[in-house]
């Protein structure tokens, strides 16, 4: 790897210790914001790399257990950190990667890299009302594909409206997120309803089905089957039992409401 | 009893409730945090009895009038 | 036909775009998601059409992942990100969200079932739509992370 040839020459290079300790919060934020397991490993190799250090991990499913060492010395560092509970976040995700490479070709100084590492990691989120706006019409789209008309496609968007809106209030008072996906699917089931209960469209079965779909957890999915193909059973296994429970949580929530509103699902 | 009816109803109406007060609320937080000024203050003693055309400086007295 | 194909292309891009929006990815990465999404979700929706050709699903997904995967890794240096930053945000129209819940309420309905022959219904409508999810869901890993593989270099360094 060409990053491991050179390494950056500071006139005080930095610990072992505080290195590790650095790449413990850089991992835990990595790890928790949604990167897949190969992108962690690689980026913290690449910035050990660069201030002429080595680094193994053991990634479990709530902790990162990683072993910093100077080669040739007797230097060495092991730490456990607590994967962050951030949201998934692909925003900070790409700026830690760019902060990886900024290191290892731009050379930046470690006391810079922490600076733009609390930075990066305190940067606003997006506006909250945008996101809204943008998961109602994606819904919406979404009944289209699935042979929605023009009212089960108003219908979910309402129902998505209302149940998004919901998600963003409960999550932001820090409730567990299993309840309120049971919830917030509960809600959506019964706004998307409307279309069955007063005969509005042609598809009402397709709006009730549309309605709970912006809760399905699509990122950990996908980086549970990820983390699968480059052998990181552990972490896929955590990551698809989330996915699991949330997926169970989304259904007992519209089961519920189905039964409320006197529908079947199949 | 029309249960699907009165299920509908109830959730409608307590989202648009919801989505109703949290708009109320982030209207009220903007407009105090644009405004920075109270309804009631106790202005200090230079305000009150300041005359247009009085010179700006501040004086030493008046430091301790402006809690 | 043609029709057909350009209205599943834009909605699967403004859901694309809108689920995407959950993730917070950059701005810049909004653009290439709604294109690389339209192009793999049509793509799927031509392969399952029926005319010409009429897949199941889990290949036409693997086929229309892959396309998926080689459009974000090519775009990924244009944008700067990794690939996956563009990559899952265009795959999540393609989740096999239905097929997951409907795998959980067969289950919820054949615990309830009240003889053998509903049991054995419900049991065959949760395995049936648990395993179409599962194999969905690794065919469309499968096919998106093949090209990352291949294009290691590209994808690795994208955000250098």
């Amino acid at each position: 790897m060409r990053q491991t040839l050179t390494t950056i020459s500071e006139p005080v290079q930095p610990t072992v210790c505080k290195v590790c300790l650095f790449l413990a919060d850089y991992s835990s934020w990595l790890l928790g914001c949604g990167a897949t397991c190969i992108r962690m490993e690689k980026n913290m190799k690449r910035i050990a790399g660069a201030y002429g250090m080595e680094v193994e991990t053991t990634i479990m499913p709530r902790h990162i257990h990683m072993s910093v060492w100077r080669p040739n010395t007797d230097e060495r560092y092991t730490y456990i950190a607590a994967v962050s509970h951030c949201s998934i976040d692909f925003s900070i995700n790409t700026r830690l990667s760019e902060l990886s490479w900024e290191i290892a070709d731009k050379r930046i100084s470690f006391e810079n890299a922490q600076d733009k590492f609390e930075k990066i990691i305190h940067s606003p989120k997006s506006n909250p009302w945008i996101v809204l706006l943008l998961v109602t019409i994606a819904n919406a789209s979404f009944c289209r594909l699935f042979g929605g008309d023009a009212m089960a496609m108003a219908v979910v968007g309402m129902a998505t409206f209302g149940g998004f809106f919901l998600k963003q209030r409960l999550l932001a008072r820090k409730i567990d997120l299993r309840v309120v996906v049971t919830l917030c699917a509960f809600v959506s089931t019964i706004l998307g309803a409307t279309d069955m209960l007063f005969h509005l469209g042609t598809t009402p079965s397709i709006a009730i089905a549309t309605s709970v779909l912006y809760l399905v957890p699509g990122i950990p999915f996908l980086n549970s089957f990820s983390d699968v193909l480059y052998k990181h059973y552990i972490c896929a296994y955590s990551r698809f039992v989330d996915t699991v429970v949330l997926t169970g949580c989304l259904s007992i929530g519209l089961c519920c409401g189905m039964a409320v509103m006197n529908a079947g699902m199949f | 009893m029309n249960t699907p009816l009165i299920a509908w109803v109830c959730i409608a109406a307590a989202i648009a409730l919801l989505i109703m007060a949290h708009i109320i609320k982030a209207t009220c937080h903007h407009s105090v945090h644009s405004h920075r000024h109270h309804f009631i203050e106790i202005g200090n003693e230079r305000d009150e009895f300041f005359v247009p055309g009085d010179p700006e400086e501040r004086n030493e007295a008046d430091i301790n009038d402006d809690i | 036909m043609i029709a057909e194909i350009i209205q599943d292309a834009f909605f699967a891009a403004i859901a694309s775009v809108g689920f995407a929006a959950i993730s917070h990815p950059p701005k810049r990465v909004y653009l290439y998601c709604a294109l690389i999404a339209a192009i793999g979700h049509s793509v799927r929706f031509v392969l399952m059409g029926g005319n010409p050709v009429s897949m199941h699903i889990v290949p036409a997904s693997l086929l229309a992942s892959f396309v998926v995967g080689t459009l974000a890794v090519l775009f990924s240096p244009l944008s700067r990100t990794p690939a996956e930053t563009c990559l899952y945000p265009s795959l999540l129209p393609m989740i096999p969200g239905v097929y997951a819940y409907r795998s959980f309420g067969g289950l919820a309905m054949c615990i309830l079932g009240k003889n053998e022959e509903q049991f054995d219904h419900y049991f065959y409508l949760f395995a049936s739509n648990g395993l179409t999810c599962l194999f969905i869901l690794a065919a469309m890993v499968i096919g998106a992370t093949l090209p990352i593989f291949i294009f290691k270099k590209i994808s690795f360094q994208a955000t250098r």
